[in-house]
């Protein structure tokens, strides 16, 4: 343990970490950019058939020429880049608004539904770990490691069809897809919660297990401290560690935008942007939602890591 | 966790689950009672019959063939998937793992760009980009997967290299494939099937995930996310249209992770987790 911890952290030695995170920001943008090169057909050809039916080829070099999509690759990748830079990510094929003002209206929608997911999250898990850690290899623990397997089996996209089919369509408790206010939240946050919390649930069991033989807990024991006291004393803090970098990862990706939940529930969120956009094959917002959600995953990871480091005590000073 | 019992019946009933889907997906057409393709508007969204077990979808078609057939479709698209991303993944760890420092450096580097995406909508923007279809929905999973794989197997081989015999196989001379084969391999097996199980049941959902936005088998060829997609119209008058689909995805992943979870207790593998659970 001690050992790894001192590889983990030599590994966030600031510099080279840096350095490390710069490259793989820039293999992004690159991946990003070259994914969508492959594409039969251009920018100028896909606007100007969206546009009128009659397309000329003439037209088409103009406009190629205007976009500057004729000068070669590496070229058109800086100009991209500098772009992307400064938030301009072009106009959507489709609607033909900024891209960036289209995501910047779909992130309330996805915050809100991260928040609220993550916090569902965090307090099932925990209290489901908690409760299975306690009765070790005994019925509740076997019911939660049962319902953590059911939960995992269950595809989002089905548990939000099913959910919406008896609180909205039979017991009418919520409003169908497409309601406004907290209301609409209610079911998306639900079936994303259920199944994210299960799996992170077996974790934070193993993590308490794990605590629960060391000295410092038996001693805590030994003064005749209770239960609860040791627990919340002792135990809580060390068993939540190892949680914290988990838990940034599901950020992340609750951040990214549910593709897939938003799609079922017709939340205007990042995720069915992503979504719509590659089913219109519009491609400047392909490349937006793809660049916003890989950045925001990348930096709550990276967020979670520094925080993780931080509550380590003997790593607090470097 | 320790008790003997329950690490048989957790492999026995994935296995035996896995079985049911193996031999629905072979025999397919064979025991399926009415043909999923034929289409009969007079009989629509009829309820559960006894001559339509799983009752009909909008243009009178059979649910219970449709599911049935459509299990082939789901599962072989998930291996496929699975299979492309593991192989390519195993073999780059290998050389990663066993190559010089900076062919290392630079493979975990291509790594760490691809896992840096999301994986959902890595392999939603690839296929996006191949246009819809069940072989590009393959080689989307393929190419936005291999990189844990090689990442997993990299670290594995790390640490097997470390050991003594290991270290004594080299000395003598061992050719890194003999190397590989004899003193790796045993070694990261039990792990790898692990996750290999696990991961199949999450290919699935990720497969039927993005077939019910519209991105994999197209209609009216049956599988279980297609078939979602097309009865969700249908929620409040045929629910059974969106129960059933459902229901077989759920019981394939099952399978597959009960199967996993066996394993893991049976191997005593410290579990492993992915980054995009």
């Amino acid at each position: 343990m001690e050992n790894y911890l001192k590889k983990q952290a030599k590994r966030y030695f600031p510099l080279k970490e840096s350095i490390r995170l710069g490259i793989t920001l820039f293999g992004v943008s690159l991946l990003t950019f070259l994914m969508l090169e492959f594409v039969p057909g251009d920018a100028a050809e896909m606007i100007l058939s969206s546009h009128n039916d009659a397309v000329s080829a003439e037209k088409i070099a103009a406009l190629r020429k205007e976009l500057g999509l004729d000068s070669p690759l590496p070229i058109r990748y800086l100009n991209w880049l500098r772009r992307a830079v400064s938030l301009d990510l072009g106009n959507s094929f489709r609607t033909g608004d900024p891209v960036s003002r289209e995501i910047l209206n779909s992130l309330p929608t996805t915050l809100t539904l991260a928040f609220f997911t993550f916090l569902f999250a965090v307090v099932v898990s925990v209290a489901g770990g908690i409760v299975s850690a306690m009765f070790q290899n005994r019925l509740p623990d076997k019911c939660h490691r049962l319902w953590t397997i059911i939960a995992v089996s269950v595809p989002d996209y089905w548990l939000g069809l099913i959910l919406m089919l008896i609180f909205s369509l039979k017991l009418h408790w919520v409003p169908v897809a497409g309601g406004t206010g907290f209301r609409a939240f209610i079911l998306p946050v639900l079936t994303l919660g259920l199944s994210v919390s299960a799996s992170e649930g077996r974790v934070f069991r193993a993590s308490i297990l794990e605590i629960l033989s060391q000295d410092y807990v038996l001693f805590a024991y030994s003064k005749g401290l209770t239960r609860i006291k040791v627990f919340i004393r002792y135990m809580f803090k060390a068993a939540v560690i190892p949680m914290i970098s988990m838990w940034g990862m599901l950020l992340g990706h609750l951040l990214g935008g549910a593709v897939i939940v938003e799609s079922v529930f017709s939340l205007p969120g990042l995720g069915k942007l992503a979504a719509d956009a590659v089913l219109n094959r519009d491609m400047p917002m392909i490349q937006g939602t793809v660049l916003t959600m890989t950045f925001f995953f990348i930096i709550t990871s990276r967020i979670m890591d520094v925080i993780y480091f931080m509550l380590i005590p003997q790593y607090r000073k470097t | 966790m320790n008790d003997p019992k329950q690490i048989n019946r957790l492999i026995l009933s994935g296995g035996f689950l896995s079985l049911i889907l193996l031999f629905t997906a072979l025999t397919g057409e064979k025991t399926a009672p009415h043909d999923p393709l034929s289409i009969n508007l007079e009989y629509r969204l009829l309820p559960p019959s006894s001559e339509y077990l799983l009752g009909t979808d909008h243009l009178g078609r059979c649910v219970l063939s449709r599911i049935i057939c459509g299990t082939r479709n789901s599962l072989a698209s998930a291996f496929g998937a699975m299979s492309l991303a593991l192989i390519t993944g195993i073999s780059i760890g290998f050389v990663s793992g066993l190559a010089s420092r900076k062919t290392d450096t630079l493979i975990m580097g291509i790594c760490d760009v691809v896992l840096a995406f999301p994986f959902l909508i890595l392999v939603l923007v690839l296929t996006g980009m191949m246009g819809p279809s069940l072989k590009s929905l393959i080689i989307g999973v393929g190419i936005a997967g291999w990189a844990w794989w090689a990442r997993f197997v990299r670290g594995m081989v790390l640490n097997a290299e470390e050991k003594d015999f290991v270290r004594q196989g080299k000395a003598m001379g061992l050719s890194h494939i003999s190397l590989i084969l004899r003193y790796i391999l045993p070694q990261i097996l039990p792990p790898l099937l692990v996750s290999i199980s696990l991961t199949t049941g999450r290919m699935i959902v990720v497969i039927s995930s993005l077939s019910y936005l519209g991105l994999g088998v197209q209609p009216p060829a049956p599988e279980w996310g297609t078939m979602l997609k097309e009865s969700r119209l249908y929620l409040s008058s045929a629910p059974w249209l969106v129960i059933a689909p459902g229901m077989a995805v759920s019981l394939s992943v099952l399978a597959f992770n009960l199967l996993g979870e066996g394993l893991k207790d049976y191997f005593q593998v410290r579990p492993i987790y992915d980054k995009n659970t």
